[in-house]
């Protein structure tokens, strides 16, 4: 008996030890792993040699990253935790204009979207440019006075084929209007409690500026209608 | 006592698996006044009962799951009626009550907000119900079969 409970000790011991060694990269160290060392300029005064590290690269690389709605905190880790988890992104942009200030737009429509580029995981398996994919508004909040923000939140992506084939898309687009803070602290100053009239932002997603990552799972949540 | 600690392992492994959530997905029924609903009188209360019918089928995956034109209960949580100038009057729902193919109830946690705007795209539509709101009271007024509202729901496939 105690052989074993001495043998659970350790192990769970071992496992802690494990764990909490395990260092959290940052952010730079991440990008500085995932950029090729020719893409880092090598002329900048604190560069090391063509593999090194360059801080000053580093930061313009990150100021440069354009962070899509989904990719929150640590986009480079996430592409990398999502690649490992066998899930390939896929890059969208709204099929029309879809707005909040659209009346008929309620919780519980299918919105749609257009696969912007190929992600083909195999030769017959993928996503091809110009697909249509549904998404799900699971949340709808309207604007209001005072500076009370519009936000939507699309997700449960799915394309169902001619063939009845019907592909699961993993991903959640999150989007809030403006708050109009800047509008309602200076008409403070000017109108008062009028300023109370300024109304939040709505949400607004356009087919030509807008793109969204969502990810394709390899094992491809399909189902044959 | 080897024996007893690889029971425990086996049972603890089984345990963990067994919690182990299945893949919930939602789905949407789309539901239609099967009366009429007015916050004009006192007729609608918090607690009072309005009846719905399903417009469409449901299925879940590929099954069946709620007949096109079954009866839907919900349970109104909360009425702003008399609303003036621009304001909208407001019914909130939540707690829908449905019957699946097989007769077996099914109670949906879901929060319906209905605004007397609902519904309204035109320009003529809105100047019509805010001229109407500044010199009477506006209230909510919905006919049976008027509009359609969605309702929310999680299903996994192994329910």
């Amino acid at each position: 008996m105690k052989k074993y409970i001495c043998l659970m000790i350790l192990v769970l011991s071992v496992s802690g030890i494990v764990f909490a060694q395990e260092p959290i990269p940052s952010l730079q160290d991440a990008v500085l792993k995932s950029v090729p060392a020719s893409k880092l300029n090598p002329d900048a005064p604190n560069s090391t040699s063509a593999g090194g590290t360059n801080s000053a690269s580093v930061e313009k690389l990150l100021k440069d990253f354009k962070m899509t709605p989904l990719m929150v905190e640590t986009p480079v880790m996430e592409a990398k935790v999502r690649a490992v988890a066998g899930e390939f992104p896929v890059k969208v942009r709204p099929a029309k204009k879809i707005s909040t200030s659209d009346p008929l737009l309620k919780e519980g429509d299918y919105v749609e979207f257009q696969v912007v580029e190929d992600a083909m995981i195999t030769a017959d398996f993928g996503l091809k440019k110009g697909e249509i994919v549904k998404g799900l508004i699971t949340k709808l909040v309207d604007n209001g006075f005072n500076g009370s923000q519009a936000s939507i939140v699309i997700e449960q992506f799915e394309i169902i084929r001619d063939s009845g084939e019907k592909l699961y898309l993993i991903g959640e687009i999150k989007k809030t209007g403006a708050n109009h803070d800047k509008a309602i602290e200076s008409s403070n100053y000017i109108l008062g409690p009028a300023a109370f009239w300024i109304r939040g932002g709505e949400v607004h997603f356009d087919p030509e500026k807008d793109v969204f990552t969502i990810y394709l799972n390899n094992i491809g949540q399909a189902e044959k209608l | 006592m080897k024996k007893i600690f690889v029971f425990i392992c086996v049972v603890i492994s089984f345990v963990m698996f067994a919690q182990m959530p299945s893949e919930a997905r939602k789905y949407v029924l789309n539901i239609t006044p099967a009366q009429e609903i007015s916050t004009k009188d006192e007729s609608l209360q918090k607690g009072s009962v309005v009846n719905f019918t399903a417009v469409n089928d449901v299925y879940v995956g590929s099954t069946l799951y709620i007949k096109k034109g079954t009866p839907v209960t919900a349970l109104v949580n909360y009425v702003e009626k008399d609303a003036w100038i621009g304001e909208t009057p407001l019914l909130i729902l939540s707690y829908f009550e449905t019957k699946d193919v097989t007769g077996d109830p099914v109670v949906i946690d879901y929060t319906l907000k209905i605004k007397a705007k609902y519904g309204m795209s035109k320009f003529s539509e809105y100047a019509k119900y805010y001229a109407k709101s500044i010199i009477f009271c506006a209230n909510l007024d919905l006919k049976p079969n008027d509009l359609v509202f969605n309702v929310i729901f999680d299903k996994s496939d192994d329910d």
